[in-house]
């Protein structure tokens, strides 16, 4: 399943911060494991609204015989 | 002595100038190019704001810009160097438009009038490690927040089908979020002054290792970034305002408020960011809630090039700028 550059985008973002959890001050984590979290939240519901929405497409519309 | 300071106080407060000069104009970007404010009205406004935020944060992020380097290594003509370097280099990305981090260029500075100065092991490690990961850090913030704040007011309002009263709304709501930014901005960036001239002050006796702020030198900080900001620089509104993507009203209120709440965080953590960078993030993530290819990514990675080189640039600068002032200047 292809997902959009946009929704790839976020989860790079993630990667990112998390990438990120090493050099940052122990103090100061909390902002990369936040974001981090907030990003994959992000990736996950644009993957589903994406492959939800796809589906729909897919699916034979009701009324409608096929030729 | 005193006239030596005295001059380096007044470079400094230069560099505060021009850091709203330069700076500033992304706190009201979105508000000048969403048309809620004329130029001149979202000027007054930034710059009353910038001001006002001494009211609000303490000195954390001076405290931290007085320890990138070693407290007592830094000579008068370092500090002279650190602050020309910095100042030159606000000025050359300032002709050509590109919106850099006038506090970068500062840290940039201090390094390189530092090293001039005593070599490497000047440096704090640990507080550049710290700079240098909220660099990349900040953007981040900006965007996720941004991306956030905008998809939960689609969420809200979708059904609202007034749609000019709701504009209306944004429109109003544009002005407390470019004030918030503004304070945020104010509180970040004059506290970068304020850290050079206490170690300027601390270097030459004047105050013990440790001292607070001295309330003469948190005023005169912000009232010159706030000055600055009421003479700003026009070439970077428009960079910052249109280039990177087209803005609503709603997305100018997404885009500052995420960015002020970033910016807060992080004045009352002590950390100094780039107010140019987080605003920049967010309207980067304002324009990802209609689809990536409507945020003009040759625009937003000239600027990231220009982050990029900042701390480089202004490193350079202040090295070659040390040379002929360790001399001159005592």
């Amino acid at each position: 399943m292809r997902l959009s550059r946009r929704t790839w985008f976020f989860l790079a973002m993630s990667a990112a911060c998390l990438l990120l959890l090493a050099p940052t001050p122990e103090k100061y984590r909390w902002v990369n494991l936040s974001m981090a979290a907030l990003s994959l939240m992000w990736f996950v519901l644009l993957a589903a609204e994406e492959i939800l929405a796809r589906r729909g497409e897919n699916r034979p519309r009701a009324g409608r015989s096929h030729p | 002595m005193t006239i030596t300071i005295a001059l380096i106080v007044l470079v400094a407060l230069s560099f505060d100038f021009f850091n709203g000069f330069h700076d500033a104009a992304n706190s009201i970007a979105t508000v000048v190019s969403t048309r809620v404010l004329t130029p001149r009205q979202a000027v007054a406004w930034a710059a009353f704001f910038n001001f006002a935020a001494f009211l609000i944060f303490g000195t954390k992020v001076a405290d931290t810009i007085s320890n990138v380097v070693h407290p007592g290594t830094l000579t008068n003509a370092g500090i002279f160097a650190a602050l020309v370097g910095a100042i030159l280099w606000d000025i050359v990305t300032w002709i050509l438009g590109l919106p850099t981090s006038s506090s970068h260029a500062l840290v940039g500075g201090l390094a390189g009038a530092a090293v001039a100065t005593a070599g490497w092991g000047t440096l704090v490690a640990s507080e550049y490690q710290k700079i240098f990961v909220f660099i990349v850090l900040s953007p981040i913030v900006g965007i996720l927040l941004a991306f956030t704040f905008m998809t939960a007011v689609y969420w809200l309002f979708h059904r609202y089908r007034k749609v000019e009263k709701l504009n209306r709304g944004f429109r109003r709501g544009q002005l407390f979020s470019a004030a918030a930014f503004s304070l945020g901005h104010g509180g970040n960036d004059a506290q970068k002054t304020m850290g050079v001239i206490l170690a300027l002050l601390i270097a030459n006796g004047l105050l013990a290792k440790g001292s607070d702020v001295p309330l003469w030198v948190v005023l005169s900080a912000h009232a010159a970034i706030a000055l600055g900001t009421l003479l700003g620089g026009w070439r970077i509104v428009h960079t910052m305002g249109s280039k990177i993507t087209k803005l609503q009203p709603v997305g100018g209120m997404c885009a500052e408020s995420a960015a002020a709440s970033a910016i807060w965080g992080v004045t009352l953590a002590g950390i100094p960011v780039s107010t140019t960078h987080t605003i920049a993030g967010a309207i980067v993530g304002v324009g990802t809630t209609q689809r990536l290819s409507a945020v003009r990514w040759g625009v937003a990675g000239r600027v990231v090039w220009a982050w990029v080189l900042t701390i480089p640039g202004a490193f350079v600068m202040a090295w070659l700028a040390y040379l002929p002032f360790r001399g001159l200047v005592r």
